[in-house]
């Protein structure tokens, strides 16, 4: 469990705070295009109340 | 899916290109990064997660879409010196004068759902119907105000989703591109150390 816990520690010392950075550009742009686009997959319907 | 591709070769092509350059892969700067998932997280509730539920109003549905957009496109201001955001932020605001137009989502045609679903009957895809998953409504064009900025265009054949879209997910997935294909540039430090050494 130590070794394990080590392990984790280097491992999230190496990650600096530019990786971090890119994860959470990546995140937001992931989240911008699925907010802001509009495209349809070819499945299933679903009957709504307007149009 | 489909506009994540964008993403995915914009990021692998902006880091060949630091590569190349021999300089740092620059994250974006960006402000306000909280409007995102404010934005968003509704949306995947409504579209996404609950979308199987034939209870959510269609009220709500677009209340929801056009808020969620609207503060996507506050978002996009707030970085619109970002490389490539204006781009991004002309294919939302085509997607958002579209959807604003017909009621708060996204118009599609009984033929594009049909090219694009083959395996659908034609009493599946009436005119009024929301469509699973998604954030479209299927309208007639005849019937749809701005029909040509609706989910009019479909991916090839051969390519492995099938998928109906606009020409504003057009720009937005070019836009992510660039956004990240320009990150791989130049770096800002480097670029100011060079002018530095230049003014001397």
């Amino acid at each position: 469990m130590e070794t394990i816990m080590s392990h984790l520690t280097v491992l999230v010392s190496k990650i600096d705070r530019r990786h971090l950075q890119l994860a959470l550009m990546l995140v937001v742009l992931i989240l911008l295009v699925i907010g802001a686009g509009a495209p349809a997959g070819a499945g299933s319907y679903l009957p709504g109340n307007g149009g | 899916l489909i506009l994540l591709l964008a993403i995915l070769g914009g990021f692998l092509a902006g880091l060949m290109r630091a590569g190349l350059n021999r300089s740092p892969y620059q994250p974006l700067q960006l402000r306000h990064t909280f409007l995102v998932p404010l934005a968003v997280v509704p949306q995947v509730l409504v579209f996404q997660a609950l979308s199987g539920r034939e209870d959510i109003p269609y009220l709500l549905a677009a209340g929801v879409l056009i808020f969620t957009q609207g503060i996507l496109l506050i978002f996009i201001l707030f970085n619109l010196n970002t490389s490539g955001f204006r781009v991004i932020g002309a294919g939302l605001g085509l997607n958002f004068l579209v959807i604003v137009s017909n009621g708060g989502l996204m118009p599609i045609s009984p033929e594009t759902v049909s090219q694009m679903a083959p395996y659908l009957q034609a009493e599946s895809i009436q005119p009024g119907l929301r469509y699973l998953g998604s954030k479209d409504i299927i309208l007639l064009p005849e019937e749809t105000r701005l029909w040509f900025l609706s989910d009019i265009f479909i991916t090839p054949r051969g390519f492995p989703l099938k998928y109906a879209f606009s020409i504003g997910d057009v720009f937005i997935a070019t836009g992510a591109f660039l956004s990240l294909w320009a990150q791989g540039g130049v770096s800002k430090s480097w670029a100011a150390i060079e002018i530095t050494g230049g003014d001397n």
